[in-house]
């Protein structure tokens, strides 16, 4: 056994700052206030929050023809988009506009935190970001209603200690 | 009114009897039916496309096959009869958007029988009700 897991449970769970720049520790749920469903209800998968590792090549001048180059490790980074595919109807409409309503409403420069926990994690994974409205997505006849919801990564804790409210 | 089973099969035996008033519509199967003209349709698949799968589980749509089969036993025209009724079948499916994806004759053992057999399907979800006409 070692301790596979599937994406099926997977939460997903933000937080409006308090104090700007500064990861919350409390206030984090899955809705907004006066919403159905919680964000993991309607999103059908992730994408974005892998970041390569770029390098610097190091070979020195000296090297030989048929030498082997040299790297070094540098930043961490993806593109900034952190995307949720996401079943998209009226219901789960309302709910994710809701949560982008909500960062609208910071003042002060406050941003907002996510957290994404997997099954039987007890750390989760944090990043700072600002949710887009849900656009209109592409669809097709005889198909699912599906399309993308955004969040601009603006810092990122990476794995801490779960927050679960 | 959403989509049911019994829903989508009242739909189609209404819209067969406005025609065929003795037609025999069923849900239930049986090998050789016990009056003419039968129309036999059910539901025989029906799944969440893994497309639609969320994290918690939480999706309530679903993919759903039904299938129409038409008998007629009249001694000349049972062929047209067949193709007649299955076209009233058609257009309720098709008012429902269900897609036809197959059909084709089906030989029966008694050469008096003819079957025609039809099949459609859709993605529907649970926010959705069947249109009203």
């Amino acid at each position: 056994m070692a301790g596979e897991i599937g994406a099926l449970g997977v939460a997903i769970y933000y937080a409006p700052e308090t104090t700007i720049n500064t990861r919350p520790t409390t206030g984090f749920k899955q809705k907004a206030t006066g919403t159905d469903l919680n964000i993991a209800d309607y999103v059908t998968g992730v994408s974005g929050l892998s970041a390569d590792l770029e390098v610097g090549d190091v070979t020195p001048i000296s090297t030989p023809q048929y030498g082997r180059r040299s790297f070094v490790p540098l930043l961490y980074g993806n593109d900034g988009n952190i995307k949720f595919n996401c079943n998209i109807n009226p219901t789960s409409r309302d709910c994710w506009n809701a949560i982008c309503d909500e960062f609208q409403a910071l003042t002060g420069g406050k941003g907002m935190w996510f957290e994404i926990i997997f099954p039987g994690d007890t750390d989760g994974y944090f990043f700072r970001g600002e949710p887009c409205p849900m656009q209109m997505p592409d669809f097709n006849a005889g198909e699912v209603v599906q399309g993308e919801v955004q969040i601009i990564e603006s810092a990122n804790d990476g794995y801490q200690t779960k927050v679960t409210a | 009114m959403k989509y049911t089973n019994n829903a989508i099969f009242t739909a189609i035996r209404n819209a067969v009897k406005a025609e065929y008033a003795d037609a025999n519509c069923v849900q239930m199967y049986t090998p050789t039916p016990a009056k003419f003209p039968t129309v036999f349709a059910r539901e025989i698949g029906h799944f969440t496309p893994q497309q639609a799968w969320t994290l918690t589980n939480a999706q309530d749509i679903s993919e759903r096959t039904w299938e129409v089969q038409v008998f007629s036993n009249l001694s000349t025209g049972s062929k047209e009869q067949a193709y007649e009724i299955l076209d009233i079948c058609k257009d309720v499916m098709r008012s429902l958007y269900f897609i036809e994806t197959f059909e084709q004759p089906i030989d029966q053992q008694d050469k008096s029988i003819y079957c025609l057999v039809a099949r459609f399907r859709r993605v529907i979800g649970g926010g959705e009700d069947m249109p009203t006409s």
